[in-house]
């Protein structure tokens, strides 16, 4: 009898089963891939693979972790979001900390902004009122080379 | 305010809702059906020989589909001239390729490599560019690689000179002129001395290079690329291979000039596709992106500049020595355009004998950067030039305002010819910039710290960088009207910089349009006409330019269409919102939809040739704050101006300017560092935790000093692209700020870490 593992990812459930075998989920698969490769969100991106840049930041119970160190077999119960769950999944409209990033073009390539977007709701998900000082430490973990950083801040001070 | 409808208007992306609720698709998102993973098996030594190579086991593991080595690859090569082979016999650096495998995913790909078999002979490497020109260095390349361009040959690691850039014409690698020796005889002062930018950096896409391959027959391959110029990818590699390249690029995920042809990623995925006989995608991890994938080039200047008291540089000489790793993608293009960005800012100097060589070695390759061969060169020449400035007790701005290539003065551009400079004067622009920045204030002489606060000392630094590429090479692109909407088509890729938005807004600016009712096609070599693609800046005049061309034209087409309808001539009418009207009375109307109905095209065609007639200007105000105790040097305030005749983007274009820190920029000159383990070849920071870049929490006070002169430059309202340059002066002026921190102390190196500080403070 193979291991049952559910994972709740914006709102839905899903159950896959753990093992070596095609199809299951191999118990070395890091969330990163369930979600990119069997759930189809590639909203969160693969960056460094170590934990490091941010990139692939995901919201568990509320909080922001790297899914690229995180063993998908870990997160049974959790509640997983990710940018594609921030937007209201009925009406579409989009969290404030969205809208304030299209309002201040607070991204260039974008490539890292789904994981700034996510590690910024979490900062204010544990404190909704951070000094300027709190949100650039808060998000020194998630790396931005097109230097975006400047907007990012305004944005985020532009909902508190 | 402008007076344009979306010119100069902040306007929000058309990928703006897709980047942040995560929809935005870059190329590692999109799925190709059926296509093999494909993983690298890399060279654990700087040079060896593969002796024997036994790949069966990986081949038998289930779910590898292919396995490709130096037996089975196709003959083609890459690299300026091309020398770099798929994969060789012999290989070059720690992490070449040795062989690749393909399999069902990358797991099994990866676990196949472990299962090949090699069995190596080891040679010295060798890794510095002064050891490698040395009689009797190890040699990287040999005659048998017939390695030759425009009747030079390969000599001594030394690769020929030129490159495509010059077209028929000689190489371009040195400028001599007038008699230097004279010249020096004449000055007030000479010095000398050696600078070395020479430490390895990674210009770090935050999105690993990706490209995908699929053969479609014998003489067509689909490629996806994450690149910012589709038609870079493509029309090389096209020639080199003989097949037609049909290349897709989605969104990238920053570039920084980096990522701009892909030559041998593209080549290698091309191939193992052809061997495997089925769709290959390769996404690099970040570790191959650190240790393997092309880098910014590394230099150093020996020379010797002299200047009369007034501070006119009257001759420059000296040795140019670029390191290019094992191999050029465009090196010797870099080394044009340096050459040609060293003359625009010391444009007035009679005499020259600067020459340069491209140097091979044990170390990765060299690719395309933003700053492209002028940042790396002037970090190292500027900073010379420093050391006169100081001896004379000069103000640098004032010394690089005069020196600076004028309006209707000459400069040497990247064919080896030289070019005029119609009518930008940035003399405005300095001195709105200095003073904005408070630099008289705050400049107190050579060797007079800013100021000092306990341990802490402040210095003030200035440089600035001018290219000739904004107006560049061809361009082409088509407009269509169709009933109410507009359809433009022009290779313009979107890595960050928002050029998308500046051509949508031209569009619409001439066909007085919403925005909303402009869509730019995706980003192919496909469905749009041919462009060079995303590079020196050109975005903005070549894209703005042809688009701007072929909507005039498209306009034409629709007036003559409803002049017919309206029974009046075309130029008695005009547009606004998609209904033509008489431009004496209004109320004379009809919609587009009626000129233009359903299932309809009216399109217009627009083109640029392009020139180097067109420079552009970024300066660089730094203050830095060096610790003495602990050598640590942070930027501490940072002002960065130029005059863009029109702005297009407010937003995007301040963050351009904040850019210039990042990709390997301006930080390189105080952060950023690759460091190499000798005795294996490999870069000990290749992670993003060694490898030091800026994070949220170090951000400086950053201001823009922005002028609109309205250049008449080919852009319909006049603008001129800066965003490569942005951070190429910062280096240079980085380092002029921390000598003036403390006291005048002379250091010649990049970057100035802290313990290259506390050297020179004779503390370590």
């Amino acid at each position: 009898m193979s291991k049952e593992l559910t994972l709740k990812v914006n709102g839905e459930t899903y159950t896959f089963t753990v093992g070596d075998n095609l199809g299951q989920i191999p118990e070395t698969e890091t969330l990163v891939e369930t979600l990119r490769d069997r759930l189809g969100l590639t909203g969160t991106k693969l960056s460094c693979g170590e934990g490091a840049c941010g990139c692939c930041a995901v919201l568990m119970d509320g909080k922001a972790v790297a899914s690229c160190i995180t063993l998908t077999t870990e997160c049974e119960g959790r509640e997983i979001v990710t940018i594609e769950g921030l937007s209201d999944p009925v009406t579409g409209k989009l969290d404030p900390l969205q809208e304030a990033f299209l309002s201040h073009n607070a991204f260039q390539c974008g490539f890292c902004t789904p994981g700034i977007i996510i590690a910024a709701k979490s900062i204010l998900n544990k404190n909704p009122h951070p000094t300027v000082e709190e949100i650039e430490e808060g998000l020194s973990g998630n790396f931005c080379r097109c230097i975006s950083h400047y907007q990012v801040i305004e944005a985020v001070k532009s909902i508190l | 305010m402008s007076e344009y409808r979306h010119i100069g208007k902040v306007r929000r992306r058309q990928d703006g809702p897709g980047i942040v609720t995560g929809k935005a698709l870059y190329s590692d998102d999109i799925k190709i059906q059926n296509a093999l993973y494909m993983k690298v098996l890399r060279s654990p030594y700087p040079h060896a020989e593969i002796v024997s190579i036994d790949t069966s086991k990986a081949e038998a593991l289930p779910g590898v589909k292919s396995v490709m080595t130096y037996k089975n690859a196709p003959d083609w090569k890459t690299g300026i001239p091309a020398c770099r082979p798929v994969i060789g016999k012999k290989v070059r650096f720690t992490g070449d390729t040795v062989a690749t495998v393909a399999a069902v995913s990358n797991d099994i790909a990866e676990a196949a490599l472990d299962l090949i078999e090699v069995e190596y002979k080891q040679l010295t490497p060798v890794y510095d560019v002064e050891d490698a020109i040395k009689d009797g260095a190890p040699e990287v390349y040999s005659a048998d690689d017939h390695i030759e361009s425009k009747g030079y040959h390969y000599d001594h690691n030394c690769l020929p000179p030129g490159s495509w850039f010059e077209g028929d014409d000689p190489p371009f690698y040195k400028i001599q002129e007038g008699d230097p020796e004279k010249g020096f005889e004449e000055c007030d002062v000479v010095v000398e001395g050696k600078v070395s930018y020479d430490k390895p950096t990674f210009p770090g896409a935050p999105e690993a290079p990706f490209i995908a391959a699929r053969w479609e027959d014998e003489g067509h391959v689909t490629v996806w690329a994450s690149s910012q110029g589709p038609n870079m990818v493509a029309k090389p590699l096209g020639l080199t291979i003989n097949a037609h390249i049909f290349t897709i690029t989605p969104n990238v995920g920053g570039s920084y000039g980096n990522k701009d042809a892909l030559s041998y990623n593209a080549m290698l995925t091309v191939a193992a596709a052809k061997v495997a006989g089925a769709p290959i995608r390769y996404y690099m991890t970040k570790e191959e992106q650190m240790l393997v994938y092309e880098r910014r080039l590394s230099n150093k200047f020996i020379g010797k500049i002299g200047m009369t008291k007034d501070g006119m540089v009257k001759a420059i000489k000296g040795d140019w020595l670029v390191s290019t790793g094992i191999s050029s993608e465009l090196t010797q293009g870099q080394v044009a355009e340096g050459l040609g960005e060293l003359n625009l800012v010391l444009n007035k100097t009679p005499n020259w004998d600067v020459v340069s060589k491209v140097v091979v070695s044990n170390l990765p390759p060299v690719g395309i950067a933003r700053g492209f061969g002028g940042q790396e060169l002037k970090s190292c020449a500027l900073h010379l030039l420093t050391r006169a400035m100081k001896k004379l007790d000069l103000d640098p701005v004032e010394v690089f305002k005069k020196n600076f290539c004028s309006p209707g003065e000459e400069y040497y551009w990247r064919t080896g010819h030289k070019y005029r400079n119609p009518m930008m004067d940035y003399g405005p622009c300095f001195d709105a910039a200095a003073e904005k920045f408070g630099w008289s204030r705050r400049w107190k002489g050579w060797t007079t710290p800013s100021r000092v606060e306990g341990n802490k000392r402040y210095g003030v630094g200035f440089s600035l960088h001018s290219s000739g590429d904004p107006q560049s090479d061809e361009t082409f692109a088509y407009v269509r009207i169709e009933n109410d909407q507009v359809m433009v088509h022009c290779v313009t890729p979107e890595c960050g910089n928002g050029q998308r938005l500046g051509v949508v807004k031209v569009a619409a600016e001439i066909l007085n349009v919403p925005m909303e009712r402009v869509t730019l096609v995706p980003c192919n070599n496909g469905n749009n006409p041919a462009d060079f693609g995303l590079a020196g800046s050109r975005g903005t005049i070549t894209g703005g330019a042809a688009v701007g061309r072929a909507a005039e034209a498209a306009k034409q087409k629709l007036f003559e269409e409803a002049a017919k309808k309206m029974g009046c001539k075309p130029e008695e009418l005009d547009t606004k919102d998609l209904v033509v009207f008489k431009k004496d009375d209004p109320s004379v109307s009809l919609p587009w939809i009626a000129i233009c109905p359903l299932y309809y095209s009216i399109s217009g065609t627009g083109g640029l040739e392009g020139d180097f007639n067109h420079n552009n200007c970024v300066m660089n105000f730094v203050e830095v704050e060096v610790d003495t105790d602990t050598g640590l040097v942070k930027l501490s305030d940072l002002l960065s101006a130029s005059d863009v005749g029109q702005v297009v983007n407010p937003l995007e274009l301040k963050m351009q300017f904040e850019g210039g820190l990042g990709s390997a920029g301006m930080d390189t000159a105080q952060l950023e560092e690759h460091i190499l383990d000798p005795r294996i070849g490999r870069m000990m920071t290749h992670n993003m935790i060694d490898y030091k870049w800026r994070t949220f929490n170090e951000l400086p006070p950053f201001n823009t000093e922005i002028l609109e002169s309205k250049f008449s430059t080919a852009h319909p309202f006049k603008a001129i692209g800066i965003g490569e340059i942005t951070g190429a002066a910062g280096p240079a002026a980085v380092l002029m700020a921390v000598e003036n921190a403390l006291g005048g102390i002379e250091i010649n190196e990049y970057p100035v870490t802290p313990d290259v500080i506390l050297k020179a403070l004779g503390k370590a």
